[in-house]
């Protein structure tokens, strides 16, 4: 009995090695691929249109938030539309002028200050919101800030974003308020810096997009004034951009039904101020506002 | 023939291998669902690393695309610092969505000469993160990830870092759990083992005492109080031994009287023999006191006929003291017996039926035959049974040969044959039957062959019968030392 008792003991040890052993050599292969089937693309060899942009956030934003429309385009369209980007506003003005962009994104404040002399026509713009193709200009401050309104303006550190948007010479043009109010005035290349600064406590106040300041509300930015609304930023084509084209970006565009959930699905990636779909726009629009409240 | 097995072996065994097998279930699910743990941390780790990474990469693909600055010089240091100061990265390389060798940590895999893995150029959507072997980088864990803005594809980021530090951790807790787990176990089977041991012990507590029970010998060996089933089995097993003590005396004081019903039997049968064998003496002392009391005051007729007086009474004595013998009821006892002399007393008593019957005894005894350890009474009984079958068996001018001889080292033999009618054959199984008789009524009790089995059994010995036409003859075979208890004592 106890011959046996030692047999079964010693094999059962043996086993336990033997697995264990075994068991080691498995759990230390931690080979592992999470790849799925690689999908082939299909080359795309139609003809591509690009479409210029004026610099009013950082290349990354611009992408995140403009990208999904060009590929609503190509997907609309017989073009393949790619972004073209731009150091300043008025570089994506040049490109427009060179032929080097089909169309373009335009600040209002650039348009109405070049569309006679580029030769330049607006054909489309985004519509707000409300379903109004406006948008508004708006003072901000930091959380903690004691500025209420225009009057508690003076003396203090103003940030702005581009000197070509509309929301960089509203202010100086539409109040009575002039640059040598300021303790100090400084611009930015983009309107999310310019709402960085102010939070950061940096500037004791800016001018944004009134778009640009609701999405940073949560982070505690008041606003304290803003314009009267102001034409929204035009989709604009130089006068020697085919028509063909003009033609298939507008019609691609204007075709975006709200009411319809495909395009409720399509445009939620898009940038929040193409979200609402666009109009078509004229020349008599792109009048500067007058007041403010 | 199957093995034998002990409970305590078969708890042991089962219980045993049921809680092994728990046991390592449980350590094998525990030491998977950690290593599995482990392994998708770091791969998210690998994962969120090639996400911040990528932000800096992709502006650098964007500034350099829409021509805005000279990126790739940026991005070629970036990431070749981000690898000098990191001992983890085993490589990282940008490739733009053509496949182009943007950017990579190894500046001579720039110039294509790269024994790296080449990236997954295109075609998903989702990091992609392999943990491989590389015959020159070892174990790595390598993520592709798609450097996409908006749904543009750029291009991939690859980054691979050192996967050992991961397989260290899933050695360590490899090894803890094992080492747990082998302890674990033999604590559990140790504690499986002491209360498997306690729960048997009672059993083995009254298998011994079963094992120590002699019933010759019935000494008192208490077993311990145990209120579970195995005291209940205890408790059953003392009342058995005293119902079987009980009956053992019953059986005994049963064998006693069969024993003496059949002697007496015997003496009955002898009674005609025995009362001849008295009447012949008494006959002559009848006439010497009738010749003396005629002749009362001659002193030469009281000299010549009182000894003939008291031979004849001596010769009656004799044969009384004889019958006594054989008939006394004494208490069984063992003790050195002459197989010889106990023959040659038997045939004394049945001497007169033998000459009655002018049957020819010849007895051949063997003079050296050693004293056998036995009851003498019992002995004798069982002679004067085979005896008187078998001059009940023989006729007139019949033969009977009584033999004894040495048998081995450890035995002797004693034979009593006959020319008589023989036993048939339809018969000689049944002949030891207790109450089977071929005699007439009352001639027989039917128990003589059958008494005389139990004794010789009784005695350790064997008893033989063969019949061979008209011959019989009843062998047996006895021990010299008595080595065994037997229901006589």
């Amino acid at each position: 009995m106890r011959k046996t008792f030692i047999f079964f003991g010693l094999s059962l040890a043996g086993f336990f090695i033997l697995s264990l052993s075994l068991l080691y050599s498995g759990f230390m292969d931690i080979s592992f691929s999470n790849a799925e089937t690689a999908v082939t693309q299909i080359q795309d060899k139609r003809p591509v249109v690009y479409f210029g942009v004026v610099s009013r956030y950082s290349p990354h934003l611009l992408y995140e938030g403009y990208q999904p429309l060009m590929d609503y385009l190509s997907g609309e369209t017989p073009y393949r539309f790619r972004l073209r980007l731009s150091r300043t506003y008025r570089e994506t003005i040049e490109q427009l002028t060179r032929g080097e962009v089909a169309a373009a994104f335009l600040g209002t404040y650039i348009y109405i200050q070049n569309h006679q002399e580029k030769n330049l026509r607006c054909i489309l713009k985004p519509l707000n919101k409300q379903g109004l193709p406006f948008f508004n200009s708006v003072i901000i401050t930091g959380p903690n800030s004691r500025i209420r309104g225009l009057a508690d303006l003076k003396e203090k550190r103003l940030a702005l974003p581009s000197p070509y948007s509309y929301s960089a010479n509203w202010l100086f043009k539409e109040t009575n308020l002039n640059r040598s109010d300021f303790d100090s005035i400084r611009y930015f290349d983009f309107h999310n810096t310019v709402v960085y600064r102010v939070l950061k406590g940096d500037f004791d106040a800016g001018v944004v997009k009134d778009r640009v300041a609701e999405k940073f509300s949560g982070a505690g930015i008041r606003i304290v004034y803003q314009s009267a609304p102001i034409p929204a930023s035009p989709i604009v084509v130089h006068k020697n951009t085919p028509p063909e084209i003009t033609r298939a970006i507008i019609n691609a565009l204007l075709k975006i039904n709200l009411r319809q959930k495909q395009y409720k699905k399509l445009v939620q990636n898009w940038d929040a101020e193409f979200q609402n779909g666009f109009t078509p726009a004229f020349d008599k629009d792109y009048i500067a506002p007058k007041g403010g409240k | 023939m199957r093995r034998f097995i002990s409970l305590k072996g078969r708890i042991l065994l089962s219980f045993g291998s049921l809680i092994i097998l728990l046991m390592l279930i449980i350590s094998l699910s525990v030491l998977y669902q950690w290593r599995k743990l482990i392994i998708e941390d770091q791969i998210k780790n690998s994962e969120a690393i090639a996400q911040s990474f990528s932000f800096s990469v992709l502006d650098a693909l964007i500034y350099h695309e829409n021509g805005l600055q000279e990126s790739e010089g940026y991005l070629q240091s970036y990431i070749s610092n981000y690898a000098q100061q990191n001992a983890r990265v085993k490589y990282i390389s940008v490739t733009d969505a053509q496949g182009n060798l943007k950017a990579h940590s190894q500046i001579s895999a720039l110039s294509g000469q790269s024994h790296f893995p080449a990236p997954i150029i295109s075609g998903f959507d989702k990091p992609v993160t392999a943990i491989f072997k590389h015959p020159d980088l070892g174990w790595i864990i390598e993520t592709n990830f798609p450097l996409r803005t908006g749904g543009k594809y750029w291009g991939v980021l690859q980054t691979a870092f050192d996967a050992e530090p991961l397989r260290q951790a899933i050695r360590n807790i490899f090894f803890l759990l094992s080492g747990l787990t082998t302890i674990s176990l033999c604590f559990v089977l140790l504690l499986l083992f002491y209360f498997a041991g306690k729960l048997t012990s009672s059993l083995s507590a009254l298998v011994k005492n079963m094992d120590r029970y002699d019933l010759q010998n019935p000494i008192e060996d208490p077993l311990p109080v145990i209120h579970d089933e195995t005291g209940f089995l205890m408790r059953r097993f003392e009342e058995l031994k005293n119902r079987l003590h009980t009956s053992r005396q019953k059986l005994i004081s049963a064998q006693k009287q069969i024993y003496q019903a059949e002697k007496l039997a015997s003496v009955g049968r002898l009674a005609s023999g025995v009362a001849h064998e008295i009447n012949n003496p008494l006959n002559g002392i009848k006439n010497c006191v009738y010749v003396l009391q005629r002749h009362a005051d001659d002193p030469g007729q009281r000299a010549k006929y009182l000894p003939l007086i008291d031979e004849g009474l001596t010769h009656i004595e004799t044969i009384v003291h004889k019958l006594l013998n054989f008939s006394r009821q004494e208490r069984t006892k063992f003790r050195p017996v002459n197989m010889n002399k106990e023959i040659e007393l038997v045939c004394s008593l049945l001497e007169y039926r033998l000459n009655e019957k002018q049957i020819r005894l010849k007895t051949v005894l063997d003079p050296e035959l050693p004293e056998i350890e036995a009851d003498a009474q019992l002995i004798q009984e069982v002679l004067m049974n085979l005896l008187i079958n078998a001059v009940d068996a023989v006729g007139k001018d019949g033969n009977i040969r009584i033999g004894t001889r040495k048998f081995g080292t450890e035995k002797i033999e004693l034979e009593v044959s006959d020319d008589g009618a023989g036993i048939s054959k339809k018969i000689i199984d049944k002949i030891f039957d207790p109450f089977f008789t071929t005699k007439e009524e009352g001639q027989g009790t039917g128990l003589g062959l059958s008494v005389s089995l139990g004794i010789v059994e009784a005695h350790n010995g064997q008893i033989n019968v063969k019949s061979d036409g008209p011959s019989t003859s009843f062998i047996i075979q006895l021990p010299i030392k008595r080595h065994h208890e037997s229901i006589i004592d």
